[in-house]
């Protein structure tokens, strides 16, 4: 059941319906039996597997609080990270990393066999694991008391609006939200949560799934496109995978306001940040910030000496790629972003400039910057990423690209991007919900522009979200 | 409470007149519209066309059979990218529009891509590019309706029917002409290389066919009867390929058997050596344009025997 079709949105009525008119103590029991029927649309199988992790994760936390001897608790936390590691690692990593035993064998001449896994990766997995993970890690550290309901700490793990594709939530958020008594019809919420949802699905059908349609077609045989084609595809790729990933993330968020739960935020304006390093402040801003209170900071952060620092960049970064997907090539899209943070430190340009022609100028170069790095996320492999790269910095042609232009002017994203950056602009230092402060009658615009650009230009049968594959 | 409702109603009437509004305006440009894109090229066949004899097929129509060698009052309304159930679709809207060439011929050019297609969808999609017809050609809505239960639910919204290339339609406006001859006869100039044809016959090894979609032989067994309902003859090609594959076999025994059964006559060119010359491509699908002289006069001898 995907966030753009019909069917999500008869279960996401039905359901909240349901929700308002049952009493009080009712209310999560039934949003949890909602979010284990919607996870089980995409294969019930799985549903099982998040019922283990989430009884495990349960039980562990309960003994880690409840045992004295300190080995114990730290026994306790290392089984809960083996373990949701241990899941991650059969259905995502196994045959990555048998692959990758494979090649260096190949390097001595020996051989090396092993038995593919055929199992499907299950939808979600990178995200729930992570989340019960922060749960168990902040139980440890005494951040959070253990949530002695089982229900309700299964309705954490598997709340459906951020359930196959974040935001990743921590419990001492998301947690004390589920356990309140009351619940108001709010139409405050309901407006905000109206707005989420209708920016996001704007984001996702008219912009992300058209541009989908040219860049599928380029990177299916990238090298035989011209360069100037080849990176303006490139740069296309760069608002493809923000308003795909960015539009599920404000559906979620806005689906959530209207349960009356409150999800963060993923993305504030990231293609207008002035360095990487800022970017990464605004781009999915749950799995930063859960990589850097959870491996860059226990690493030493940069608090210690200036190479560990950059080394703990290196590892952080390399944890990201792997995170996103099982190869070399997202591997190598986490050490570039890695790498490029230690040149920017290294440069002293991490911080925004106060100067605002410069700024704008460093936008507009982080920018680049950041759609060329997105290159290996896109590409099959690593050589076609360097083919790329050799290709539009040493055979820069312009002749394809402007016979393009001209026969596709009237491109079909191309408005509902121009609408998108405008917005992006407007909103850039406050956030998204600042347009309700709008006069009524320019919202009211807002809102009918938003509408009917879906309507005259949102792809039909459009695709699934891009971060669903991981 | 009622000021609240008040204002939903409100917002919910001033979205329908609106709707109304730019249902209607991009209705005139469409109805206007006789470039190339955004269906004006359908538009004006079914406005203007007249002819004996339609030819109709996707890329392998539109660059490679050339009317004007086939004979005197012969159209070419092919579309690129465009497959079995468009084709199909043109036909019902031809005889919805009176344009039917009754008594006359279509050569309808077959995609045997089209019979081993894992999911209908694919060939569903095709059939949007017509959807401003939806809500007047049954053939178009049952196919479109196909998609899911809620399909219908979308065409409730008037400007729906225009989702996709209304900026196009806009922009078409300021053309006074139509692109190029609407007679849609486009040769390719190019020529393919030995390193491209052996790449693709390597890819073609691996390939691995999905089982035949009955669905489009269904589809095609309706078209063929309603062909004969209406007085028309159809005839159905079978376009010349680079290499022959022995994979596409069942199928074309398939259509044989189908067209046997039928009477209907088949030109099949798949088999035929003389197009394994790589002069006459442009690329693993297409005949060049040298290629395409030769095929359309073979189409010619064929039609006349």
């Amino acid at each position: 059941m995907l966030f753009n079709s019909f069917d999500f949105f008869l279960f996401l009525f039905i359901v909240l319906i349901t929700f308002w008119l049952l009493p009080a103590k009712f209310k999560w029991i039934f949003l949890l039996i909602s979010s284990y029927f919607f996870y089980a649309q995409w294969n019930p199988i799985y549903l099982l597997l998040l019922i283990f992790t989430t009884v495990i994760d349960y039980t562990i936390a309960l003994k880690i609080t409840s045992s004295k001897a300190k080995f114990k608790s730290k026994l306790g936390i290392y089984l809960s990270v083996i373990m949701n590691l241990g899941v991650l690692f059969i259905f995502k990593y196994y045959n990555f990393f048998h692959e990758s035993i494979k090649e260096i064998y190949k390097l001595f001449s020996i051989e090396y066999n092993y038995n593919t896994s055929t199992l499907l990766l299950p939808v979600g997995i990178s995200f729930y694991t992570f989340q019960v993970l922060s749960y168990s890690i902040d139980v440890y550290k005494k951040v959070i008391v253990p949530e002695k309901r089982i229900g309700k700490f299964a309705l954490f793990v598997s709340f459906f609006p951020q359930l196959v594709a974040g935001p990743i939530e921590r419990a001492k958020d998301l947690l004390p939200q589920i356990n309140k008594q009351r619940f108001r019809i709010n139409s405050e919420n309901a407006r905000i949560g109206l707005l989420y949802i209708f920016w996001g699905l704007f984001q996702k059908v008219a912009i992300a799934d058209n541009i989908a349609t040219l860049v599928d077609k380029v990177y299916e045989n990238p090298l035989n496109v011209e360069s100037g084609l080849l990176l303006y595809t490139v740069l296309l790729f760069s608002f493809q995978i923000y308003t795909d990933f960015a539009g599920y993330s404000n559906m979620a968020v806005g689906i959530a306001k209207l349960f009356g739960y409150e999800l963060t935020l993923n993305f504030k304006s990231p293609y207008l940040s002035p360095s990487i390093s800022i970017f990464w402040k605004n781009w999915h801003i749950s799995l930063s910030r859960w990589v850097k209170d959870y491996i860059y900071i226990p690493l030493g952060g940069n608090r210690i000496s200036v190479q560990k620092t950059y080394i703990n960049l290196i590892i952080t970064f390399f944890i990201v790629g792997l995170w996103h997907g099982a190869s070399f090539n997202f591997i190598f899209w986490g050490l570039l972003n890695g790498l490029f943070l230690i040149l920017e430190r290294l440069l002293h340009l991490k911080n925004e400039s106060k100067n605002t022609i410069v700024n704008s100028f460093r936008i507009i170069l982080t920018f680049v910057l950041i759609s060329l790095i997105w290159v290996p996320f896109r590409a099959k492999s690593i050589s076609e990423t360097i083919d790329i790269f050799k290709k539009i910095m040493f055979d820069f042609k312009l002749a394809e690209l402007k016979f393009w232009i001209v026969e596709n002017i009237s491109s079909i994203f191309i408005i509902p991007l121009i609408l998108l950056i405008s917005i992006e602009l407007i909103i850039k230092k406050r956030n998204l919900e600042s347009i309700l402060t709008w006069k009524k009658h320019q919202q009211i615009l807002f809102f009918l522009m938003l509408i009917f650009t879906i309507i005259l230009t949102g792809k039909t049968n459009g695709g699934a979200f891009i971060y669903f594959q991981f | 409470m009622i000021k609240k409702v008040f204002h939903i109603l409100l917002i919910a009437g001033i979205f329908i007149c609106l709707d109304k509004l730019i249902g209607q305006y991009f209705t005139t440009l469409y109805e206007e519209n006789y470039c190339q894109h955004a269906g004006g090229d359908v538009n004006y066949y079914l406005k203007h066309g007249n002819s004996d004899t339609i030819v109709i097929g996707s890329s392998r129509v539109n660059t490679m059979i050339n009317p004007k060698i086939l004979g005197e009052k012969i159209v070419n309304i092919s579309k690129p990218s465009k497959h079995l159930y468009y084709n199909i679709a043109i036909i019902h809207l031809l005889k919805q529009y009176n344009k039917l060439p009754t008594n006359g011929l279509i050569l309808l050019s077959l995609e045997l891509e089209d019979f081993y297609i894992e999911s209908e969808q694919k060939l569903i999609n095709d059939v949007y590019y017509l959807k401003y017809y939806y809500n007047t050609n049954d053939y178009i809505r049952t196919i479109i309706n196909k998609t899911s239960y809620y399909e219908p639910l979308k065409f409730l919204i008037s400007s729906y029917r225009f989702n996709g290339e209304n900026f196009k339609l806009f922009t078409n406006q300021f053309q006074h002409i139509c692109d190029g001859d609407i007679n849609g006869y486009y040769p390719i100039r190019s020529k393919i290389s030995e390193k491209d044809y052996l790449t693709k016959m390597k890819q073609d090894l691996h390939e691995k066919l999905s089982k035949i979609n009955h669905k489009t032989s269904e589809e095609l067994v309706s078209l063929i009867h309603f062909c004969k309902k209406n007085n028309v003859n159809l005839s159905l090609i079978v376009p010349p390929s680079i290499y022959y594959s022995k994979k596409k076999k069942l199928i074309k025994t398939e259509i044989e058997n189908l067209c046997q059964m039928n009477k209907i006559n088949l030109l099949d060119f798949s088999s035929e050596s003389e197009f394994r010359d790589l002069k006459l491509w442009a690329d693993c699908i297409h005949l060049n344009s040298l290629g395409s002289e030769i095929y359309s006069y073979k189409i010619k001898e064929k039609l006349k025997t």
